[in-house]
């Protein structure tokens, strides 16, 4: 099938997954002014599944809360309502992808990668004293979903770019651009937007490789850009691209780093990816 | 993992070991990212020294023997994933630095010469 535009992919495919129901009752509940915390945890605690992925996630070391959080409303009172929001999105996310064919690429490896940028994201969020570092995770969780789109949308076609960027050492988004006219990148801010997610996650996920083309959100696209560069550089996991991408030295003066933010980062994924990549796509085949 | 002295700590430093106070409660659980606002309130916690992950850089560095051969392979393996990610900007090069020392580090760790 042939598609004019990321956005046309995304609006004239039948299989295209929804985020699951509980996400529009969670928006609902929370963005009501009068909006109570015990409010939004009892919309979570109905879902079962999404209640006890996330209870594991923040009792994990990871999240480093002194005491066991035992229930949603704790973990709301203790976490706050907002991030336990974005967290239940990163979890519900992984979750919708599970059904894509592992022939082209391990899921394993792909949400490993995932979830590598994301807490890199979020110790470079902590560094820069960003109020809401939660979100940051969820946008380098989310930063290559479009890839998984395409891997279920134009299977074939995904799949020779994938290979011909590991034949020739080229980088798979270059390569998506030349024979698509469109990147993963859009792809997945087109999806996030059909979504409704916020607009700063739209962006920084649409502008991962681009950073400095974001509109209004540049320094989460230059910190979840930083953050794949790293986890490219390092090895960890899969994304379908073979190369560490070059970084943009202007996204770089936006994120206001030292080098050796490096350092910390590497250091958190050394000793918590194992951990927290099992929880993320531990069930994944 | 080393112990740092609390007036030593940085922004970014990773806790190795649960920070507890006098009566064993835990203040910080492992794996947390130091930020200042911790910094300050690890001091007025009144704690003396944290356990942080990674060498100590005060330290004479760890007996892991690299032969030339093998650092020319592990640079060579590097070379090629950063083909197209040039290294002369400050990070990317401190980026490479780190990527390395992990590459041999997990040589060493796969031939059971050195653990991490």
């Amino acid at each position: 099938m042939k598609f004019e535009s990321a956005d046309d992919l995304v609006a004239n495919v039948q299989t295209i997954p929804s985020l699951p129901a509980v996400f529009d009752r969670i928006n609902k509940v929370a963005n009501q002014p009068s909006a109570a915390l015990m409010d939004v945890a009892g919309v979570i605690s109905e879902d079962v599944g999404l209640s006890s992925r996330l209870l594991k996630l923040v009792n994990s070391a990871y999240f480093g809360f002194p005491s066991r959080i035992e229930s949603v409303t704790k973990a709301c009172v203790i976490v706050g309502t907002r991030q336990i929001r974005q967290l239940a999105l990163a979890t519900s996310v992984v979750n919708v992808f599970k059904s894509v064919p592992p022939d082209i690429l391990n899921m394993q490896m792909f949400w490993r990668h995932s979830v590598g940028c994301a807490m890199a994201a979020r110790t470079v969020a902590m560094i820069g004293g960003a109020q809401d570092v939660e979100s940051h995770f969820v946008l380098g969780l989310l930063h290559d979903v479009g890839r998984l789109v395409m891997l279920q949308t134009m299977p074939d076609e995904t799949a020779r770019v994938i290979r011909e960027s590991y034949d020739a050492n080229c980088l798979t988004h270059d390569l998506e651009r030349r024979r698509f006219g469109f990147t993963h990148a859009d792809v997945g801010s087109a999806l996030l937007k059909r979504w409704g997610l916020p607009p700063v996650v739209v962006e920084a996920v649409g502008r991962h490789h681009t950073p400095v083309e974001a509109p209004c959100n540049q320094h989460e696209a230059a910190c979840v850009h930083y953050c794949d560069i790293v986890v490219h550089a390092l090895g960890i996991g899969q994304s379908g691209n073979p190369m560490v991408p070059p970084m943009d030295e202007t996204a770089w003066d936006v994120l206001g780093l030292e080098p050796e933010a490096a350092d910390a980062v590497v250091a958190q994924l050394d000793t918590q990816i194992e951990e927290l990549a099992d929880q993320f796509c531990g069930g994944a085949q | 993992m080393h112990d740092v002295q609390i007036d030593q700590l940085r922004v970014g430093d990773v806790v190795a070991g649960d920070v507890r106070d006098v009566s064993g409660k835990v203040l910080v659980r492992k794996g947390l990212v130091l930020t200042a606002r911790y910094l300050r309130a690890l001091r007025m916690w009144g704690t003396e020294t944290v356990a942080i992950d990674g060498e100590d850089q005060s330290a004479p560095a760890p007996a892991v023997t690299i032969s030339p051969a093998e650092e020319a392979q592990a640079r060579s393996v590097l070379e090629r994933r950063f083909l197209l990610a040039p290294v002369t900007h400050p990070a990317m090069a401190r980026l490479f630095e780190l990527s390395l020392k992990r590459q041999f580090l997990a040589w060493h760790a796969e031939a059971g010469h050195h653990e991490i």
